[in-house]
């Protein structure tokens, strides 16, 4: 129990130095202020996964997936409802555009600013155990049926442990909420878990 | 074999640009996709740093993505919407060269963990994203347009219809600014009415501020003149519409349609769309925005409508109401109804003579509420409005025609019906008018008895007159003979009898004369109260019948003839006592009361004293009340049908009125007025004297020849010589033959009427001019005539009315030449 707590402190701190990063590739991004805000990290087992992405997200939602790989491997997934990705894609946007709904050119740039949060986030862990990781190129997938969104997450069963990353995300005058979900297998978990615990030590 | 095939097809087939960089940025593959695109070839990029062969990419500050993701190994992606392009690429499209919109791979490749390369995949996805853009345009304007169109379900007027659309055409991040010139139908004149946008500060700078505003309009007077819609775009046109594009002279204004909001014969305005496009707007685009000016047009044109209903409803509504207040204001009954005899409409009047409220009537059939009888044989009359609607004709009703209200009270009406017509001449309805004429009705038959009076005294009158001559020369010469010195005592009494006989016809032809148009009241200022009694007392001495006078308050003074009057009260008590063989009470009642205007009495306002003779006899019958007044008209068996005639008429020339009632076994009530005076001073009554001796000429104008002989031998008893004339012209002669003489006559007696020449009052006025200190009286048996009321108004010193009487010609010379 107290171990992960330990963990959950650590992925917490992990948290906020990656998405602190990803709000500032973003703002310039936007030409504008970014900010993310995480109120709520869990670390869950996979199989509750599932349940759980059911229970947040009630509504269609557009999944963002990155799989990375080297010193540890996994896949990271962005989470957003459709409503929310619709505002993201307008504050992003601005005065060149109003959309209502996602197109390919959509699908581009929610690609593109899930990479930057993604890949912020797991550089962050990157850097602090000090080992490169590699990313494949993110994936976004619009929700089409629940049969479609079970088949992607049967995906994940390869995966044992999950860090959820509620997230909020203030564009321009947009709230937009989203989860963050990155998967890891037991052994790839725990040794991020250890790595960053003795990474920590040292630095205090 | 099938990697070689594979990666061929990965690299070459997928109409993608793959590049790869080593980790000093050096191009190590360049595929043919990008030869095309570039027109670089193979040899001439490999080797090289991607930064020397495309240096926009540094330019533009995306090789920092170039660097991240060879230092860091991340992965990196630019979305086209973002980023637009990484390389320098143009295409033609549409005979026109754009920029190639890209979305852009960066894939660290690695072996070893360690980056060997990376690959740069590159994307075009202009088409997409164009036509991408170019939907989420057609999108907004259809959402423009329905959201205007929802607004135009609802809105209440022209103005908040352009405020509420141009604010949601201001949603389209596209559509800038929006602005609508109207133009006055009465003048032309272009005025801007409503506007909005991000410009709209700068827009009311330019419109304060450019004198020459209008003239610069060029765009909006081109749609005006062409009814079409005009496009713009500052790029091109900004020669051709210098002055326009001068005046619109803001950085993201590219674009303009100037769209004509108009009907089929009005152009209402031209409604301005200024767009960020530099080039073509999209067809689509503009086809949506015709359309919208379209909806708006018929927007305007059904608001348009709608004002003009209601300013119509509103004047109908008004034109109702007043018509309404009208009707309830009129003084007559007003029923409207519709083609079916309902009532729709009923005033006040109507109200008051039906029983029923408006709020009642309306919706019943007018049978229920208009109930007309005959008044005579009691039937239902024909309906006025069945009639109507069946002859499409204005109709009155009968006369007699009586109005039954709901609590059973019959009213005497004058009525007509009248169709009410639409515009297109169709009976829609039918309106009566009616009054209540019950007053009116009685006054008219008060009217018609009057005139039947009158006609009947004139008749009356004329025979009486010529009676009276004849009378007055038997009485006269009879008198005069019993002056005489008769031995004979028969012949005396014979005299005497003749005497006696002629007496009694002079009494019944002045009754006659009285209450025909002769016996003019000489009016003095007397006690009424006291006459009254005295009559009264006077005619029931001996009689079983107990007359009480009851003066309730001290009456007014009443200018009347004394005579007169009492025959009044004498005829009413005879009446009264005869109408009691049994014996009874007679009461008479005194006071004053004043008539005011509204009385239906055939007299005028004012202060009047009121007499009430009530017996309680056997009554009189309803048939005969009405006829109780006509002269000759008895129930008695010895009656002469003159006495409640001669009332009646006297009553009449005192300038008062008469009514009776009368119930069968319970009495009759005698109730005249009689006009009263305020302050009237009571003249003390003269006695007269019976004999005269004098001497002089007396000059006697009359037809009548036997007349002025018993006038001779009157005058000459009284020591007078007396010359005769048959009329005026005689008269004036003798009178100047007899002033030449210089001894003019000390009296003229002058008849007033002498059928053929001339008379009294005319000759009158020759003497007069004559001899202005000539004295004359003037006689007639018209004792009514003005000339006999107020002879000295005419120049007359006296009246000698006929028959002559000894003692009048006594009272007369007496008066006069005393």
């Amino acid at each position: 129990m107290a171990k992960e707590s330990r963990s959950l402190d650590i992925m917490k701190e992990i948290v906020n130095t990656g998405l602190g990063e990803a709000a500032d590739a973003l703002s310039r991004l936007v030409d504008s202020r970014v900010i993310i805000k995480v109120p709520d990290v869990h670390i869950m087992d996979i199989d509750q996964v599932m349940p759980y992405i059911k229970k947040e997200v009630t509504a269609l939602g557009v999944y963002i997936a990155q799989d990375f790989k080297g010193a540890v491997s996994g896949r990271t997934i962005l989470c957003y409802t459709q409503k929310c990705s619709i505002s993201l894609l307008n504050a992003i946007y601005g005065d060149k555009m109003n959309v209502t709904t996602i197109n390919e050119t959509g699908i581009s740039t929610l690609n593109e600013v899930g990479n930057i949060i993604m890949v912020s986030y797991i550089s962050a862990i990157s850097n602090f155990i000090d080992d490169r990781i590699h990313f494949d190129l993110p994936e976004t997938t619009l929700e089409i049926s629940e049969k479609y969104f079970e088949n992607l997450l049967d995906e994940l069963k390869e995966f044992d442990k999950a860090i959820v990353v509620k997230n909020l995300m203030q564009v321009k005058d947009a709230d937009i909420e989203g989860y963050m979900f990155v998967l890891l297998s037991f052994r790839d978990f725990h040794k991020v878990v250890e790595i960053l615990s003795n990474q920590l030590k040292k630095s205090k | 074999m099938m990697e070689k095939i594979i990666k061929e097809i990965l690299l070459e087939k997928l109409s993608m640009g793959v590049l790869l960089i080593d980790t000093n940025y050096t191009i190590s593959y360049f595929n043919n996709w990008l030869q095309k695109h570039t027109g670089y070839t193979e040899n001439d990029v490999i080797n090289r740093s991607i930064f020397d062969v495309f240096p926009e990419i540094k330019k533009r500050g995306k090789d920092s993505y170039v660097l991240r993701c060879v230092q860091n190994s991340h992965s990196m992606l630019l979305s086209p919407l973002i980023h637009q392009y990484f390389l320098d690429l143009s295409i033609v499209r549409n005979d026109e060269n754009i920029q190639m919109i890209q979305e852009v791979k960066l894939l660290p490749i690695s072996k070893n963990n360690q980056l060997s390369f990376v690959m740069i995949i590159i994307k075009d996805l202009t088409e997409q994203t164009l036509y991408e853009k170019e939907l989420v345009e057609t999108k907004n304007t259809l959402n423009i347009i329905r959201k205007i169109n929802q607004i135009m379900v609802t809105v209440p007027s022209e103005a908040l219809l352009f405020k509420e659309a141009i604010k949601v055409m201001n949603e389209d991040t596209n559509t800038f600014f929006v602005w609508y010139a109207s133009i006055k139908e009465e003048t032309s004149q272009l005025s801007i009415a409503h506007y909005g946008g991000l410009e709209t500060e700068n827009f009311i700078h330019c419109m304060n501020h450019t004198p020459d505003f209008l003239e610069n309009l060029q765009l909006t007077q081109m749609a005006i003149e062409t009814g079409e819609c005009q496009i713009s775009f500052r790029k091109k046109d900004h020669i051709k519409l210098d002055k326009w594009w001068q005046l619109f002279n803001y950085y993201e204004c590219l674009s303009v349609m100037a769209i004509p909001i108009k009907s089929n014969d009005q152009l209402f305005g031209i409604l301005h769309i200024h767009r960020k496009e530099k080039y073509a707007i999209k067809a689509e685009i503009i086809y949506l925005y015709k359309e919208l000016a379209r909806d708006i047009s018929f927007c305007i044109e059904k608001l348009l409508h709608q004002k003009m209903r209601e300013v119509a409803e509103k004047k109908l509504k008004d034109e109702y109401e007043r018509l309404r207040v009208t009707l309830r204001g009129i003084g007559d009954g007003v029923i409207a109804t519709d083609s079916e005899g309902k009532v729709v409409l009923l005033n006040t009047i109507a109200e008051n003579l039906t029983g029923w409220t408006e709020q009642e009537a309306i919706g019943r059939n007018i049978d229920e509420t208009f109930h007309i009888i005959n008044e005579f044989t009691r039937k239902p009359c024909f309906n006025p409005v069945e009639k109507v609607l069946k002859t499409g004709k204005i109709i009155g009703l009968a006369n007699h025609t009586a109005l039954v209200s709901r609590d059973g009270i019959e009213r005497i009406i004058a009525d007509s019906g009248a169709p009410i017509r639409n515009d297109k001449g169709k009976i829609i309805g039918v309106v009566l008018v009616f009054r209540d004429i019950t007053q009116q009705s009685k006054l008219e038959k008060e009217m018609m008895k009057i005139q039947k009076l009158e006609s009947i005294g004139l008749l009356a009158g004329g025979i009486a007159h010529d009676f009276n001559n004849i009378l007055g020369i038997i009485t006269g010469n009879v008198q005069y003979a019993l002056t005489l010195d008769i031995k004979n005592p028969e012949f005396q009494d014979i005299l005497t009898d003749v005497e006696t006989a002629a007496h009694r016809a002079r009494d019944l032809t002045h009754q006659l004369l009285t209450f025909a148009s002769g016996g003019a009241p000489i009016k003095k200022m007397i006690s009424i109260g006291k006459l009254i009694k005295e009559s009264a007392k006077l005619v029931s001495r001996g009689a079983n019948v107990q007359v009480n006078y009851t003066e309730k308050e001290t009456l007014k003074s009443a200018a009347v003839d004394h005579g007169q009057i009492s025959q009044v009260v004498q005829n009413l008590v005879i009446n009264g006592i005869q109408s009691m063989p049994e014996g009874g009470n007679i009461v008479i009642e005194t006071s004053n009361v004043q008539i005011g205007k509204e009385s239906i009495m055939p007299i005028k306002p004012g202060l009047y004293i009121k007499v009430d003779v009530i017996d309680q006899g056997c009554g009189i019958a309803s048939k005969h009340l009405d006829r109780i007044f006509d002269p000759f008209f008895t129930t008695k068996q010895k009656g002469s049908g003159l006495g409640l005639a001669t009332v009646y008429s006297i009553i009449k020339k005192h300038g008062g009125h008469i009514k009776a009632a009368s119930e069968i076994e319970k009495g009759t009530t005698f109730t005249f007025f009689l006009p009263a005076i305020e302050n009237g001073q009571i003249e003390q009554a003269q006695k007269t004297k019976e004999s005269f001796k004098g001497n002089g000429k007396i000059l006697v104008m009359d037809d009548d020849e036997a007349l002025f002989r018993m006038l001779n031998r009157m005058f000459n008893n009284m020591g007078y010589e007396v010359h005769f004339a048959r009329h005026g012209y005689e008269a004036i002669d003798l009178y100047k033959t007899e002033m030449k003489k210089g001894v003019p006559y000390d009296l003229v007696i002058l008849d007033l009427t002498v059928p053929g020449s001339m008379g009294g009052k005319d000759t009158i006025k020759y003497l007069k001019e004559l001899h202005p200190d000539v004295k004359a009286v003037v006689s007639s048996g018209y004792s009514n005539d003005p000339v006999m009321a107020n002879y000295t108004h005419h120049g007359f010193c006296g009246v000698l009315p006929k028959p002559v009487e000894i003692n009048n010609v006594i009272h007369v010379l007496k008066s006069i030449l005393e």
